[in-house]
């Protein structure tokens, strides 16, 4: 039985776990320093599919424990943050696609990445152009 | 104003072959426009030339850190002799007016050279073996990537591309 629902909605936002400090950036907007996703948190090396979190609802803390325990922990690296993008944003961003991925719970990925690298990359530059950041450390 | 001087006449005409200018003019406004000319192309150089030592640094920087397979502990591919080759090229063909890019290595196995004016103006141009890649979006415009044999020369589309990330 999965824990979310199988559809995931357009609206629903999908969270991006980043384990790698440089995988942010910084940038001024109106004179503010404002912490961004950089376009290396989205790119997907080979084409694969991007694992991604369906975290709505939920507090930062819980959000954080959840990414420790089913991100972290696997791969032996701290969260450093995440990225958050809707779902819709990455349907519009043509030819990338959403679909439930369970287990681990709340799962998800964007798949259906180009082949060609440079257009991989052009899609995650895009992702990360319209992603809000969450940096914890 | 300079008068032409007879075909065959024996006179040294220096010639600053470096910005393909004649310096023989002696009129006023030559010499005021090849003042602008040089404080131009001094000002231009200033910001490749003299950061020319630290981009080779971050070429080698990039290749040391992935030297080996699987050097991020993601699967990341290493960079090979050929691609750091052609990342120095690719570092002495960016026109000198150009800011410095940020130089690291991709997990792709390609070094990046990044200009991010914003997160909707950056463009990222890439060299791996014999291909430069380049992606990039710019502002609200359609985003676009490319690719090429890399002969040592910055492709034009890719160089369109730099100018609106910076």
């Amino acid at each position: 039985m999965p824990y979310l629902d199988e559809q995931v909605a357009d609206a629903e936002q999908l969270t991006n776990f980043i384990l790698e400090s440089n995988k942010f950036t910084t940038e001024l907007v109106n004179g503010v320093a404002v912490t961004k996703v950089h376009y290396k948190a989205f790119f997907s090396t080979k084409p694969h599919e991007q694992s991604v979190f369906r975290m709505n609802g939920l507090q930062d803390d819980v959000v954080e424990a959840l990414g420790r325990t089913f991100v972290g922990l696997q791969r032996e690296k701290p969260i450093y943050g995440w990225g958050r993008v809707s779902a819709g944003t990455v349907r519009e961003t043509v030819p990338l696609a959403v679909r439930a991925d369970e287990p681990p719970p709340r799962h998800a990925v964007i798949h259906n990445w180009p082949a060609d690298v440079e257009h991989r990359r052009t899609l995650a530059i895009q992702l990360a152009s319209e992603a809000v950041a969450t940096k914890l450390r | 104003m300079s008068r032409p001087l007879p075909i065959g006449f024996d006179r040294y005409y220096p010639t600053d072959l470096a910005s393909g200018y004649a310096s023989n003019g002696i009129g006023e406004d030559a010499l005021t426009l090849r003042r602008v000319e040089l404080d131009l192309k001094q000002k231009a150089t200033a910001t490749m030339r003299d950061s020319q030592p630290t981009l080779l640094a971050a070429v080698w920087s990039a290749a040391g850190t992935a030297a080996s397979p699987d050097w991020d502990g993601e699967g990341g591919e290493a960079i090979t002799d050929q691609t750091t080759t052609a990342a120095i090229q690719l570092v002495c063909a960016l026109p000198e007016g150009l800011p410095p890019p940020t130089i690291t290595p991709e997990p792709t196995g390609e070094i990046a050279f990044e200009w991010h004016k914003d997160s909707r103006h950056v463009t990222v141009l890439t060299v791996q073996d014999d291909v430069i890649r380049w992606s990039a979006l710019m502002g609200t415009g359609a985003p676009v990537h490319g690719r090429e044999f890399f002969t040592r020369t910055v492709p034009g589309a890719a160089l369109i591309a730099i100018q609106s990330a910076i």
